[in-house]
């Protein structure tokens, strides 16, 4: 099993056993970034902000890492693992709010798999796209883990 | 229901599991990135409920499906809509499209809530031997003994039995669901058969009578798990 969701089942099961009128008010007032998509995170998070923000803090902690991984495919024209790797983290962006950018990677995984010869092309669109989107996931982090310290 | 997920990404799969534990129906017993620890998993425990991510590295979920020892109730989730047709193939509970909706992925859960209550509710009365059939005003009584299959015409069914042709009105899904007995078995998606009745079975057939039933590829591996082959 892996580990990671292991030790995260833990701690969920013990945030939900712990779940008081205390924590539904801590949650309470927060409205996340219109620049973001607000109505999925907060149907998403709404009603457990912790969980958004570890969801959050995987995001930034994972994103530049797999973006690497990706840029170092591309040049080596590994068609499989760019293929593999735009699978496995296309949907990540729609967890912090960014589906337009889950969309482009969904679109970078088919050129792959067509072994496209404008994947380079697309990859540093993508780049250029997400540059500007990194610092709204940033900010929303940051607020994100104000209002939860703030309201503890 | 006891409940796996099977799930490589590892947000999709967070997200899942902060959703079935909220749940009061789902007791999670474990999340798996590969279709090889799912298969690991329901060797040495009983599942009720599957959480099946359709595209995994070692294989495609579909496939795997084919490779359990017995069919739990699945809820297939995955970002490809085209995956759609053949899920249902195998009498799937759910298709859920990524990103999960939480109200969406609840309303999966109810589904099969629902599903694991019919199992037990059909478990807890497989001692029954018969059905009723609606046909020129009356209810005919089948035993099934008699019945040899069912056929999907549209929106009827054929009842088969040794000497008769009984038409009723209705879905073969809703049907498997209510005769309740392992002997009957759904071996594609227009037939059912009684395994009592079976003569032989080729590669893609069954030969029940003089009729031979195909038997659909989402199906064989059920099949094949069903009869005491030595």
């Amino acid at each position: 099993m892996i580990e990671y969701l292991r030790e995260w089942d833990k701690c969920a099961h013990s945030t939900l056993r712990m779940k008081s009128t205390q924590e539904v008010e801590v949650n309470h007032g927060y409205k996340f970034s219109d620049k973001l998509n607000a109505e999925f995170l907060q149907e998403s998070y709404g009603n457990n902000l912790e969980f958004g923000k570890k969801m959050f803090s995987i995001f930034l902690e994972s994103i530049d890492g797999d973006l690497e991984d990706l840029q170092l495919a591309i040049h080596a024209k590994d068609y499989v693992h760019v293929k593999g790797v735009a699978h496995k983290i296309k949907n990540n962006f729609t967890w912090v709010g960014l589906p337009q950018l889950s969309s482009v990677m969904y679109k970078l995984e088919m050129a792959a798999g067509n072994k496209s010869q404008t994947l380079k092309d697309d990859f540093n669109e993508f780049l250029s796209l997400f540059k500007q989107e990194r610092v709204t996931v940033d900010t929303e982090y940051t607020r994100l883990s104000d209002h939860l310290s703030c309201n503890q | 229901m006891n409940t796996v997920i099977l799930e490589d990404n590892e947000m999709d799969a967070l997200m899942m599991q902060q959703l079935c534990i909220s749940d009061s129906e789902v007791q999670l017993l474990g999340t798996y990135d590969t279709a090889a620890g799912i298969l690991e998993h329901v060797s040495k425990e009983k599942i009720d409920l599957l959480f099946l991510d359709v595209e995994v590295p070692d294989m495609s979920g579909l496939e795997l499906i084919e490779k359990l020892p017995y069919q739990p109730l699945i809820i297939v989730t995955t970002s490809n809509k085209a995956y759609a047709s053949d899920a249902f193939d195998y009498d799937v509970t759910d298709f859920l499209v990524k990103p999960l909706i939480t109200k969406r992925f609840k309303k999966a859960i109810s589904k099969a809530t629902q599903g694991f209550e019919k199992r037990n509710k059909i478990a807890l009365s497989s001692a029954a031997s018969e059905l009723y059939v609606r046909a020129d005003g009356k209810l005919i009584r089948i035993p099934y003994d008699d019945i040899l299959y069912f056929e999907n015409v549209g929106d009827y069914i054929k009842v088969i039995t040794n000497d008769k042709v009984h038409i009723i009105h209705g879905a073969l899904k809703t049907l498997a669901e209510k005769l309740g007995h392992p002997r009957f078995l759904k071996v594609h998606r227009s037939f059912i058969v009684n395994l009592d009745k079976v003569i032989d079975i080729e590669d893609c057939s069954i030969q029940i009578s003089k009729r031979m039933i195909p038997i659909s590829r989402a199906h064989k591996s059920i099949v094949m798990n069903s009869i005491n082959l030595i």
